[in-house]
């Protein structure tokens, strides 16, 4: 009976993953179509290498760029980026074309019927100009982040523009409010995103949290773009109640919090992986209770006295003190 | 354990070849896009003109005025809103100067404990100062039952409490008394930065946390066990400074950080609700959490010798201590004997050094090696101590088990652009893990990866990654010092010999700015395959899908789906033997939701939002054993959540909203749902823990800005 509903299940995986390649493969159908080369003689870059500058500086753009263009852009007068009187501003420098390039034939008054307007230098996702030259051009003030951090940064190496994070032309960028991370870095970290919304999570959602409380983007030393040194370094920052050491330490609270917990958010209280007494399972086959395969009957009243192994908190309805006890009798994590 | 930092010989021999080459490279070169004719530019003629003042004053204020029903503990998690009606504000003021000085202030949920402040003085690009507060109100369970007040330290009972040796027979409910736990976290931070020098940066920060309220914990009595109200009254305090200097190829930085942790209440004092089972057993004492400080410095250096080729050097020295004085051995008079010492003296020193090399030799080729050493050596001394355990007896003499890890990782990553907009990353990574006192020493996993980046065209993005990484473990050895005997064929899941291999796939479609959508799936296998008992496998699956769709600036649309499904297989043996049973737990959670926005309503004053997201999530478990397979009751939770908004412009500087959300929580859990007190014959439980609620609540705001 059980070998066949796990055959059925097995048929129905192959239908599956026969319909996953079938859709997978329209997408990457149409893109070969749109990978087609585009006509584009001279790159944006190479345009803009020779190009003039403007004699008006910002003025030159403002006349167009005003708040009812297509590209609104007076909010970066509100920002940092906006300000004239900081030497490391581009307002204070190039101006606008500090990151957009020289505006060469860009501000041609009037256009040739069919004639497109000349290229600047933009920072639209997937356009041409590729994202380290983009990204070097914040980096060409942003220079000890680039250096200290992001230079080899998985997010550098994985093709990651500044702007794909970053809106400079907005009064406050959204990365900077913690009740938004979720949404920015969602975009492409969309288990993690998702995971912020189940039953047992940090506060994410509300703001109080945000990625950056546990990640630096930028870069680290650590793994996974940790804030501290490790795992455990990065958790003790809140929870260094944890943080020992302790007379008594639980050898994989002490390596690594991950190996239970699931910070991004579980569907089990605590943050943990799996549903505990099996979770402790995973380790502990002593003789005695933590070897005993807590079924069903384990609910009903004849195997009662052993209910407190499955129900309520479970293996630590006993052993609470589950991180490590400093109680000379805490060998057991009971006191 | 001070070893000697061994990098693999293969390691040195690619990362002297790179340094030769580095050699041989140019100085590093300018960052950023510079135009042929940029010495052309008359900086003195560009006026801005155009551009906009800075406005010296910018102010706004919200009140808001929200009303809920009844049940609101748990919606009050996290968000503050816990009565029936609140008051409370928002607003934002910042000031800015012609000379580049500016202040700035925001805060929200004044009048709620989620209170969120912060504050900053200073000029731009020259120095900061802030300071910020944050509060988390953390709110688990309104409904709780206990028998235990907190006098002085000790967790009594009632005078007429009837002790007895069976739980059921603490039913009656007149004994207890109500409780709802839950943790208010208030941070209060203080930063300065210092930037005014192009190459001189300094920044330093000074946080305190303070957390307070009440937890669920627990105690054993050896057979028995009772729920006790934890009060926690806890203090992390952390000052940080690093200072860096920059100079064109060069970057060198030290930072410190120092952290200590206090708790107000070192241990707790409980009566024994059952009957003793060995006579001065009426009451324990248990530890809580003990006070400690961490050091940490750090020191890291960097020359680029090229725009894309670095070296970096990191080196991190911490240090940990933990002096807390011991409680005895026991509360029970009977069996109190004396402490080898009166605390652990417990130091931990850590160290960490990171190397890594980034070498490009063109515009296509590329490389990255990277070599980390990580160590926890764990200084405290081995204490002979004779527990007693539950206030009962007094166990074999045990010896602490200090433990130590390091970790000596390597990586290499050979980068490859066969055309714009491709990218291909080819990777070997191995990490070597060494523990003390453990049965398995020694882990050694390796493994390849590989990723794939490409920009079809600025409509068609994708993502590819795969990983399969091996872990060889060292035979394990019998631990004659744990004083519990483990079962020989256990293989802890964290060091077992394991296949690992996962996937990921993320596409990104983008034909217009109006439309978006994003599919993303991953897929991990963890096999452990020399696992006996303990965990076999994990495997875990997501598929996710976003859309969205922005056709004009009145209206856009989005949606979000995913379906997440974790499967585990835990083998066990209930008599010391080979695998008798096995457990296969299964989490599906499948998460849905859609946003929409109608915006320039009414002469353009209008605007709509509607919002529904819902996580329904079920957890099954089956065990099967040689009488059969048997499975417990599905663990289901639904969360739902449902929000209209509606903004009116009333006035160039009045905006009005009001909204309304609809929030519901509803589980079922065989672990909680129906253990009351008394329904149990060996655990005095808080009753029945259950999370469910379910809240609508109505705010209304009036937002000025000045």
């Amino acid at each position: 009976m059980v070998k066949s509903s796990y055959n059925r299940l097995h048929s129905f995986r192959y239908l599956r993953l026969a319909l996953l390649s079938c859709c997978l493969q329209l997408p990457l159908v149409a893109m070969a179509d749109a990978a087609e080369p585009q006509a584009s003689p001279v790159s944006t870059l190479e345009l803009k290498q020779a190009a003039d500058y403007s004699k008006d500086g910002a003025d030159t753009c403002l006349g167009c760029h005003d708040e009812d263009s297509a590209f609104p852009v007076l909010s970066i007068f509100k920002t940092k980026h906006g300000s004239r009187t900081d030497p490391h501003s581009p307002l204070a420098q190039y101006q606008c074309e500090s990151c957009h390039g020289p505006v060469g034939e860009h501000g041609k008054k009037r256009l040739r019927k069919g004639e497109n307007r000349e290229a600047m230098i933009t920072f639209t996702r997937g356009n041409e100009i590729p994202v380290a030259e983009k990204n070097a051009i914040c980096s060409s003030c942003h220079e000890q982040l680039d250096k200290r951090h992001w230079a080899g940064s998985s997010h550098q190496t994985g093709e990651v523009a500044c702007s794909d994070c970053h809106k400079i032309h907005v009064k406050e960028d959204p990365i900077r409010l913690k009740q938004l991370q979720v949404q920015v870095c969602g975009s492409c970290h969309q288990a993690e995103k998702l995971a912020s919304k189940r039953f047992s999570t940090h506060p994410l959602e509300y703001g109080q949290m945000g990625c950056t409380d546990c990640h630096s983007p930028h870069g680290s030393n650590a793994d996974k773009l940790l804030v501290a040194d490790t795992i455990n370094d990065t958790c003790f920052g809140c929870h260094a109640e944890k943080r020992g050491p302790f007379a008594w330490e639980h050898e994989p609270a002490s390596e690594n919090c991950a190996l239970c917990h699931n910070p991004h958010g579980s569907n089990q209280p605590a943050m943990l992986t799996q549903k505990v007494p099996f979770l402790c399972q995973n380790c502990h086959s002593s003789a005695g209770h933590p070897s005993l395969a807590q079924d069903s009957s384990r609910l009903s009243t004849p195997y009662a006295s052993s209910s407190a192994l499955l129900l309520g908190r479970s293996c630590t309805n006993c052993h609470s003190s589950i991180h490590g006890s400093n109680h000379p009798s805490g060998s057991r994590f009971q006191r | 354990m001070n070893k000697i930092i061994c990098i693999p010989k293969i390691t040195v021999l690619i990362m002297s070849a790179l340094m030769l080459t580095c050699l041989s490279q140019a100085r590093a070169q300018g960052l950023g896009f510079e135009g042929d004719k940029r010495a052309e530019v008359k900086l003195e003629d560009w006026q801005c003109e155009y551009c906009p003042k800075p406005e010296v004053w910018d102010m706004s204020l919200a009140v808001h005025f929200g009303v809920t029903d009844e049940e609101v503990y748990r919606f009050a998690n996290y968000t503050g809103l816990d009565r029936q009606s609140q008051l409370f504000f928002s607003g934002d003021i910042k000031m800015q100067t012609e000379d580049g000085h500016y202040w700035s202030t925001h805060f929200r949920n004044l009048g709620l404990d989620s209170l969120a402040l912060d504050s900053a003085y200073g000029k731009q690009g020259s120095y900061r100062l802030g300071v910020d507060y944050l509060a988390i109100p953390v709110r688990k369970y309104a409904h709780l039952l206990t028998p235990y007040s907190n006098k002085g330290g000790m967790l009594q009972l009632p005078g007429d409490w009837p002790t007895s040796a069976d739980a059921r027979d603490f039913a009656d409910l007149s004994l207890y008394r109500p409780l709802a736990t839950g943790t208010d976290w208030k941070r209060l931070g203080l930063e300065l930065s210092l930037n005014e020098d192009d190459d001189f940066s300094f920044d330093s920060r000074y946080q305190r946390w303070h957390k307070t309220g009440t937890l669920e914990y627990s105690a054993a009595q050896l057979l028995n066990a009772s729920y006790l109200p934890l009060p926690v009254d806890q203090t992390i305090q952390d000052l940080s400074a690093s200072m860096s200097y920059n100079r064109e190829s060069w970057l060198l930085s030290l930072s410190a950080a120092f952290s200590r942790f206090d708790n107000e209440l070192d241990s707790l004092r409980f009566a024994n609700p059952y009957e003793p089972l060995a006579a001065g057993a009426d009451s324990g004492q248990l530890a809580l959490a003990p006070d400690n400080n961490a050091l940490k410095l750090t020191l890291h250096g960097q020359y680029r010798y090229a725009r894309d080729s670095f070296v970096k050097l990191n080196y991190v020295f911490g240090k940990l201590t933990q002096d807390q004085a011991f409680v005895p051995y026991t509360d029970n008079a009977n069996l109190l004997t004396a402490l080898p010492q009166t605390d652990l003296e417990g130091k931990v020193n850590t160290s960490d050094l990171t190397a890594q090399l980034n070498h490009r030799w063109d515009r296509a080729w590329a490389v990255r090696i990277k070599y980390r050493y990580r160590e926890r050596d764990n200084k405290t001394a081995p204490l002979l101590l004779r527990p007693v355990i539950s206030d009962l007896y007094v166990a074999d003499a045990l010896m602490t088990l200090p433990y130590d890890y390091s970790t000596r990782s390597a990586s290499a990553t050979l980068e490859y652009r066969p055309m714009a907009g491709h990218l291909l990353n080819l990777g070997y990574k191995n990490e070597e893990k060494e523990r003390n006192l453990q049965a398995v020493h020694n882990t050694n996993e390796a493994g390849f990866n590989a990723n794939y980046a490409a920009t079809f065209s600025p409509e068609w993005m994708l993502k590819l990654s795969g990983e399969r990484l091996n872990r060889d473990s060292s035979t394990p050895e019998r631990l004659d010092f744990l004083g519990v005997e483990e079962n020989p064929l256990m293989r802890r899941f964290n060091v077992a010999d394991r296949q690992q291999d996962s996937a990921r796939l993320q596409l990104f479609y983008t034909p217009s700015e109006q439309v978006s959508a994003t599919v993303s799936g991953q897929y991990s296998h963890q096999d452990y395959v020399a696992s006996e008992l303990g965990l076999k496998d994990n495997k875990l699956h997501n598929a996710n899908l976003d859309l969205s769709w922005h056709p004009n600036e009145t209206f856009d649309i989005s949606l979000f789906l995913q379906q997440e499904d974790i499967k585990t297989r835990l083998a066990g043996s209930d008599d010391f033997s080979g695998p008798r049973w096995q457990a296969r737990n299964q989490d599906k959670i499948t998460s849905y939701g859609i946003s929409l926005a109608l915006r320039k309503l009414l002469d353009d004053k209008l605007s709509l939002f509607i919002n529904f997201d819902r996580a329904d999530a079920h957890t099954y478990i089956r065990l099967d054993q040689a009488g059969g397979s048997d499975a417990l009751p599905t663990i289901a939770s639904l969360w739902s959540h449902g929000e209209l908004k509606m903004l009116y412009q009333y006035s160039t500087h009045t905006e009005l909203s009001f909204s309304y959300q609809y929030q519901a929580f509803d589980s079922a859990d065989f672990a909680i749902d129906g253990v009351t007190p008394g329904s149990l014959p060996n655990l005095l439980t808080f009753g029945t823990s259950s999370n469910n609620y379910n809240v609508s609540y109505g705010l209304v705001s009036v937002g000025y800005k000045f």
